[in-house]
C-alpha cells in the first residue's frame, strides 16, 4: 500500500524527451564535430603533389564524414550476427522450456511490445542478468544461464530482469545503445587511425598543436557514450517498475548488484549507472529532473568544437547567413538538450513548490562548454598561426568582451527558457499532455538562439583577421556605435525583445483553465489526486496599466521639453532632438516604468517590467509623433525608425533596471518576510515588555479569547513566575501553509515553561493557530 | 560405439541427472551440451560477455551443474566403457556400446537385459564419478551429489 502511495508520487520522466535521446543525439554531433576537424586536419596535411586529392576540401571532408557514417552504418548492422556467432547464442527453445517461453510472451504483452523479440540463451554465462541488443527490425533478449534458473528459483527476480530488459526495447534504447558503439568504434577506424598514421614524420610542433586537440576528442566522445549507457540504465528501470510495481523484485535485485568501482570519478566513466542511483529512482525520480552542469558543459563543446567548421560548409558567399546556416543546425541541439533539462527542472519545481532551481549552473556549464570548444576547434587552430590575428591588448579586450557575451548570455537564454517554462508549466500540468507547451517554447527558443549564434560568429572572425582595426580607438568606438545602432533598428532585435516577455506572460490567458484543473494526468507515474501549488499570478493587466500611465507621463515631460527646445533650436538641431534626443529620454523613462513595475510584481518582476517598457515605449512614440507632426513632416521611414529606437533602446536599459529591481525586492521581501520562528518571536519579546496588543495580534483566531482575557491570562502567567526572561524558539516544520514549533519560555523564577505551537500561513503572514496555554 | 551414439548416451545420462539434482537447469541442458560436444574445455570456464557491460548489470554468477554432469558422464562413460572392453575383449565395438548403453538402465529401460554390475565395479564408478567431479573443484557434497546421481542411473 505504502509503495503503491509512492509510485503514485513519482514525477513521470516519460512527459519529456529523455535524457538518453539527448545524450545520443550529443554524442552523435559531438562525433561528427570532431570527424570535421580530423578529416580537415587530414586534408591540411596532404602532400602537396597530390593535387587530384586537394581539389576540393569540402568533398574532402564530407567524403570523410560519409565514409565514417557507412563504417559506423555497417558495425551496427552486422553487429547482432557477430554476436549470436562469438557468445554462442541458442534461441530459447520451446521444447525445452515450454513454462518460460509462455511466461516470456506474458510479459511481452504486459510490456505493450508491438512485436516481441527473439530470446536467446548463453549458456556460458552464469550471471543472472540479461542484455537487449540487435538492430532496427531484429531485436534479441539474452538470457544468461543463470537468470533462467532464476526462473524456478526466484521467478520475481527473473521477471525484473526481463522487464528491464523489455523496458530498453520499449524505450527505443537498443538502437540507440548500439548505434551509439558504432559510431564510436568507427571514429576509432574511420578517422582517429589515419590520423595517427598520417602524422608520422610531421613537424613535431604541428603534431603537438593537433595532437592535443584530437585527445580531447575520444575523451569527449567517451564520457558522453557512458552518459548515454546510464541514462538509459535508469530509464529502463524506471519503466520496468511501472509494469511491475515498486513491491516487485527490481529494487531487490538492484541491491544485490557490486558496487562500482573508481570512487566519485569513476561515476562519470562507468557503463552503469551506481545501484544506489538506480534503486533510488525506483521510489523517487525527482534526479531524473534535475539540471546538470556536466551535460550542459559537454553541448556547449560539442557545439563550438564544430560550429566554424560546418560554418565553412554552408553554400553561400554571405558571411552572416553562414553563421545563421551553422546556427541553424546547432541551436535546435543546445535547446534541445539544456532547453528541455530546464523544463523538466521546471516540473521538478512546480512539484515541490519552489522556484527552478540551478539555471545559473546549467548556464556557466553551456557558457564555458562553448567557450572551451571553441578553444579545441581547428579554428582556434588556425586562429593561433594566423598573421592577421588580433594581438596585445586589442586580443585582450576582445576575448574579455567574448567571453563576457557568451556567459551573460547564455545565463540569460537559460533564465528566458526558465521564465516560459515555469509559467508555461502550469498551463501545460492543466493539459492531457505537456508537448505542445514545452514544443511552442523550445522552437521560440531555436529560433532566437539560431539569430544569436548567427550574430556571435559573425562577429567572431574578427580575432581572426581583425588586427587591422585599431582596437579600442575613437574609430573603433564608432564602428562599434554604429554596429549597435542597426542593431537597434533591426526589426528582428525589436521581435527578440518582444518575445522575451510575450511567451511567459501568455500563459497568463489560460489562467481560468489552469484554476479550473483539480489534477493533472500526466504529471505522476500512477493516478494521484495532488493538485500542485498555486504560484503567485502573473500581473500583464497591472504592467500593461503601468506602462500606459508612465509613458503618458513620460509624453506630457517629452512634450513639455520639446515645447521648451523647440523655441530655442534651429529646425535642423530640433530634428536632431527628435531622432536622437527623445529616444534617450524616453529609454530612460521606459525603464524607471520597468523597474517600478519589476518591483510590485512578485512573479517573473522584470519580465513584466520589460512588457510594462514596450507598452510605455509605444505610447511614448505615438506622443512623440503626435507631437512632432506639428513641427516636421514625419514619413514611414522616420516613424519606423522613432519607433524602434525608443522602443529597443528602451528595451535594453529596461532590461538592466527591470532585472536590477526585481533581484533587489525579491531580497527585500525574503528579508522582511514573515515566518513561524518570526512570528513565535514576536510574540514572545511583546510579551516579555509587556506589549499585550501586539502579542495578540501574532494569534490567528481572535474568537477563541479577547485581548483583555489573553492579557489577564498570560500577564498572571508571567508575573507569578516572576517574569519572561528568555525565550527561544526551535524544531519548526512547515508544511504547505502549516507549521509547527517549540517555544521555550525562562521564566524570572529560573523555571522553563515549554509550548508546542501550530502556525497558519494567514494572508497577513504566519499567526499563531494553537498555543498551550499555561495554567 | 561411434561418437555420435557417445555423445547422445552422455547428453542422455546427463540430461537425466541434471533433471534430478537441478532441474531448472534444464531449460538450458540443449544448448549447453551443443557447446560442450564442439569444445568441451569451453563449457567449464567463466565465460563474461565483451558487452556485458551493456547488460542489466555486474550480477551474481550462479553454480551451474549442467556443465560439470557433462564432464563427469564423460569420464563415467569412457571408464565403463574400458571395463566392458576387457571383460568382452573379444566382441565387436558396437556390441560393446550396446552393453554399455544397456548398463545405464534409468535412461535405457527398454534395454535393461543385461546383467547388472556387480557392487564392486558400481562403487568404483561412483568412485570415478566422484574423483573426477572434485578435480573439476566441486564441493564435496556437491560432488558427492552427482556421483550418487550417476551411480543411481545404473541401478534402476
Amino acid at each position: 500500500m505504502v509503495a503503491d502511495r509512492r509510485m503514485a508520487l513519482r514525477l513521470n520522466p516519460f512527459a519529456f524527451p529523455s535524457d538518453t535521446d539527448f545524450r545520443f543525439v550529443l554524442l552523435i554531433v559531438s562525433v561528427l564535430g570532431a570527424s570535421l576537424l580530423i578529416f580537415e586536419a587530414l586534408y591540411n596535411s596532404l602532400p602537396a603533389n597530390v593535387a587530384p586529392l586537394q581539389s576540393s576540401r569540402t568533398t574532402w571532408v564530407i567524403g570523410g564524414v560519409l565514409l565514417l557514417l557507412v563504417v559506423a552504418g555497417v558495425i551496427y548492422w552486422v553487429y547482432p550476427a557477430w554476436k549470436m556467432r562469438r557468445d554462442k547464442l541458442e534461441p530459447l527453445d520451446a521444447e525445452d522450456a515450454p513454462e518460460i517461453i509462455t511466461y516470456l510472451a506474458e510479459l511481452c504483452c504486459e510490456a505493450g511490445l508491438p512485436s516481441p523479440p527473439l530470446f536467446v540463451v548463453n549458456p556460458l554465462n552464469r550471471t543472472s542478468t540479461g542484455l537487449a541488443f540487435g538492430r532496427l527490425g531484429r531485436y534479441y533478449i539474452v538470457l544468461n544461464a543463470g537468470l533462467v534458473t532464476k526462473f524456478s528459483k526466484d521467478r520475481p527476480a527473473f521477471r525484473a530482469v526481463v522487464l528491464h530488459e523489455l523496458a530498453h526495447l520499449h524505450n527505443a534504447d537498443v538502437d540507440k545503445t548500439y548505434f551509439s558503439l558504432a559510431i564510436g568504434l568507427a571514429f576509432l577506424i574511420a578517422a582517429l587511425v589515419p590520423l595517427v598514421i598520417s602524422r608520422f614524420g610531421r613537424p613535431l610542433g604541428d603534431t603537438f598543436n593537433i595532437g592535443w586537440r584530437v585527445l580531447a576528442l575520444p575523451v569527449l566522445i567517451y564520457l558522453t557514450l557512458s552518459a548515454v549507457l546510464r541514462a538509459r540504465e535508469v530509464y529502463a528501470d524506471v519503466r520496468a517498475s511501472m509494469w511491475d510495481g515498486l513491491a516487485g523484485g527490481l529494487s531487490r535485485v538492484l541491491k544485490g548488484l557490486p558496487q562500482p568501482k573508481g570512487g566519485r570519478w569513476g561515476r562519470y566513466v562507468a557503463f552503469h549507472p551506481d545501484p544506489h542511483d538506480r534503486r533510488r529512482a525506483l521510489s523517487d525520480t525527482q534526479h531524473l529532473f534535475r539540471m546538470g552542469f556536466w551535460e550542459a558543459f559537454g553541448t556547449g563543446i560539442a557545439v563550438t568544437i564544430a560550429f566554424q567548421s560546418v560554418e565553412n560548409f554552408i553554400p553561400t558567399s554571405v558571411p552572416f547567413l553562414r553563421a545563421l546556416g551553422a546556427g541553424l543546425i546547432f541551436a535546435p541541439l543546445i535547446v534541445g538538450v539544456v532547453g528541455s533539462s530546464v523544463w523538466r527542472a521546471a516540473l521538478a519545481a512546480l512539484a515541490r513548490r519552489t522556484m527552478p532551481r540551478g539555471t545559473g549552473r546549467l548556464a556557466l556549464g553551456l557558457g564555458l562548454g562553448l567557450l572551451l570548444g571553441q578553444y579545441l576547434s581547428l579554428a582556434a587552430l588556425a586562429l593561433s598561426t594566423s598573421k592577421f590575428a588580433l594581438t596585445g591588448l586589442n586580443r585582450f579586450v576582445f576575448d574579455v568582451l567574448w567571453i563576457g557575451v557568451v556567459l551573460i548570455s547564455s545565463w540569460f537564454f537559460l533564465y528566458w527558457i526558465a521564465a516560459g517554462a515555469w509559467t508555461w508549466m502550469e498551463v501545460a500540468v492543466a493539459s492531457r499532455s505537456p508537448r505542445p507547451a514545452y514544443r511552442v517554447g523550445l522552437i521560440i527558443a531555436g529560433i532566437w538562439l539560431t539569430v544569436w549564434l548567427g550574430l556571435l560568429f559573425y562577429v567572431y572572425p574578427v580575432s581572426a583577421a581583425g588586427n587591422e582595426i585599431p582596437l579600442p580607438a575613437p574609430v573603433a568606438l564608432s564602428l562599434i556605435q554604429a554596429a549597435i545602432t542597426s542593431l537597434l533598428i533591426n526589426p528582428l532585435t525589436l521581435l527578440a525583445f518582444m518575445s522575451i516577455w510575450a511567451f511567459p506572460l501568455a500563459a497568463w490567458f489560460w489562467r481560468k483553465r489552469v484554476a479550473a484543473t483539480p489534477g493533472s494526468s500526466w504529471v505522476f507515474l500512477g493516478p494521484s489526486p495532488l493538485t500542485l501549488p498555486r504560484q503567485h499570478p502573473l500581473r500583464p493587466g497591472l504592467a500593461l496599466t503601468m506602462g500606459v500611465v508612465g509613458g503618458v507621463i513620460s509624453c506630457a515631460l517629452l512634450l513639455l521639453l520639446g515645447f521648451v527646445l523647440h523655441s530655442t533650436m534651429t529646425d535642423d538641431e530640433y530634428l536632431q532632438w527628435i531622432i536622437t534626443g527623445q529616444p534617450l529620454v524616453a529609454a530612460v523613462m521606459q525603464a524607471i516604468v520597468a523597474a517600478i513595475v519589476a518591483g510590485r510584481v512578485r512573479r517573473l518582476g522584470s519580465l513584466h517590467g520589460l512588457f510594462a517598457a514596450f507598452v510605455a515605449g509605444c505610447v511614448i512614440t505615438a506622443g512623440a509623433v503626435a507631437n512632432s507632426l506639428y513641427y516636421v513632416r514625419i514619413d514611414l521611414l522616420l516613424l519606423w525608425l522613432l519607433f524602434t529606437s525608443v522602443v529597443n533602446e528602451g528595451a535594453l536599459l529596461a532590461l538592466l533596471t527591470a532585472l536590477v529591481a526585481s533581484a533587489l525586492a525579491g531580497w527585500l521581501r525574503q528579508v522582511t518576510a514573515s515566518n513561524p520562528t518570526k512570528t513565535l518571536t514576536i510574540f514572545c519579546h511583546a510579551l516579555r515588555s509587556q506589549d499585550y496588543h501586539t502579542a495578540y495580534n501574532q494569534l490567528a483566531n481572535h474568537q477563541q479569547v479577547t485581548e483583555a482575557q489573553f492579557a489577564s491570562q498570560f500577564g498572571a502567567f508571567i508575573m507569578g513566575n516572576g517574569g519572561l526572561y528568555e525565550c527561544s524558539v526551535s524544531d519548526v516544520a512547515e508544511e504547505n501553509s502549516t507549521a509547527i514549533a517549540v517555544m521555550r519560555w525562562t521564566l524570572g523564577n529560573r523555571r522553563t515553561q515549554t509550548f508546542s505551537c501550530t502556525l497558519v500561513d494567514a494572508s497577513g503572514g504566519w499567526k499563531i493557530s494553537l498555543i498551550g496555554l499555561p495554567r | 560405439m561411434s561418437d555420435p551414439d557417445q555423445n547422445q548416451l552422455i547428453a542422455d545420462v546427463a540430461r537425466d541427472i541434471v533433471r534430478q539434482t537441478s532441474p531448472e537447469e534444464l531449460p538450458l541442458f540443449r544448448a549447453t551440451s551443443a557447446v560442450y560436444f564442439k569444445n568441451p574445455d569451453k563449457v567449464l570456464k567463466e565465460q563474461k560477455s565483451k558487452d556485458e557491460l551493456l547488460g542489466f548489470g555486474a550480477g551474481e554468477a550462479v553454480a551451474l551443474l549442467t556443465p560439470y554432469a557433462l564432464v563427469v558422464v564423460t569420464e563415467v562413460v569412457r571408464f565403463v566403457t574400458e571395463q566392458v572392453q576387457k571383460s568382452v575383449a573379444a566382441e565387436s565395438a558396437d556390441l560393446i556400446g550396446d552393453i554399455v548403453k544397456k548398463l545405464f538402465k534409468r535412461v535405457r529401460p527398454e534395454e535393461n537385459n543385461v546383467l547388472p554390475l556387480t557392487l564392486a565395479q558400481l562403487a568404483q564408478v561412483r568412485e570415478v564419478a566422484y574423483e573426477s567431479a572434485r578435480r573439476l573443484n566441486l564441493s564435496d557434497d556437491r560432488a558427492s551429489l552427482l556421483a550418487d546421481a550417476i551411480k543411481g542411473s545404473m541401478l534402476s
